[in-house]
């Protein structure tokens, strides 16, 4: 009879732990070098410097009379744990940013990176 | 006593069965950060305490800051057949919730108008079927996997200027209110 039972709890915690996995990830956009060391300086550096350390930006805008070069890179990533009895799959979507505005000469006024979240909300 | 146990086992195994389906699927898009409360007086302050935004608006004369976060908790049941749990029915629904903070600018850069949101919707309740062991989306989400709006802005300038509706110059010259950055 024990050894039924036995059998019994076995068989299920089995079940339980037969699992598999998923995980993925894909980027999109441009290549993130504003999050390597980089040096600019508000009233000094140009859009030249920006354009020459971090390449193209993905969106150009004026504003008024200044010039707002905006940079994104899309990161996905999705992780899955599937069980017998539960299954869960959980992707994020990070959107990270750098935003430079420019004077009608062309030198930076402001600039700033996206903030990145620590943990999944 | 024998039928009784027969029939516990009979029962816990249903159960278990039924239970193989159970599924949670999680989406993050974006990130707001969580900054304490604060009164900006020029763009300079919000991009110091929150970052790029995730999208800008230029207005003939104004400017807007977008930030916007959602995530999106799918919980689903499955429903099996008993001795035939090859295939399972699924049913999902899924709840968004969204964290939306908005500053509007001055072209000179003075902040005339801030707003932050927080709020919840449901994007509906739905069924599949599928193979067991394979987790099934429920609900239509595709409006949330398009491509990012900045990261086909040059290829949409390529388009022949015959053929497309806006125009480099009015887009790059603020003649008309364009939204850059994600569109979710």
């Amino acid at each position: 009879m024990m050894k039924k039972n036995y059998q019994a709890i076995s068989f299920i915690l089995l079940s339980c732990f037969l699992s598999g996995c998923v995980n993925y990830s894909r980027d999109a956009g441009v290549e993130n070098l504003w999050r390597q060391p980089q040096t600019f300086n508000n009233g000094t550096t140009t859009s030249q410097q920006v354009l020459a350390a971090l390449g193209p930006p993905s969106q150009v805008l004026a504003v008024g009379k200044q010039t707002l070069y905006y940079y994104l890179k899309e990161q996905v990533t999705r992780e899955g744990l599937i069980l017998l009895i539960y299954n869960e799959t959980t992707e994020i979507s990070v959107f990270d940013r750098a935003m430079f505005i420019f004077n009608e000469q062309g030198i930076l006024v402001d600039y700033s990176y996206s903030k990145l979240a620590d943990k999944p909300e | 006593m024998l039928r009784q146990r027969k029939l516990l086992r009979i029962i816990s195994l249903f159960f278990l069965v039924l239970l193989t389906s159970c599924s949670m699927v999680k989406r993050q898009y974006g990130y707001v950060a969580t900054v304490p409360a604060f009164s900006p007086k020029n763009y300079h302050d919000v991009l110091t305490q929150m970052g790029a935004p995730d999208s800008i608006a230029v207005l003939n004369d104004a400017f807007i800051f977008a930030y916007h976060s959602v995530t999106i908790d799918e919980p689903q049941l499955g429903l099996a057949i008993p001795s035939f749990d090859f295939f399972k029915f699924t049913l999902g629904s899924a709840t968004a919730t969204h964290n939306y903070h908005f500053y509007a600018f001055s072209l000179q850069g003075d902040t005339i108008n801030l707003q932050q949101n927080h709020w919840q919707n449901t994007l509906g309740d739905s069924s599949s079927i599928g193979l067991i062991f394979v987790v099934e989306e429920t609900v239509d989400l595709a409006s949330f996997e398009t491509k990012r709006a900045a990261n086909v802005w040059g290829e949409r300038l390529l388009l022949d200027i015959n053929l497309i509706e806006i125009s480099f110059e009015e887009i790059v010259l603020g003649k008309r209110l364009d939204l850059i950055g994600q569109d979710y």
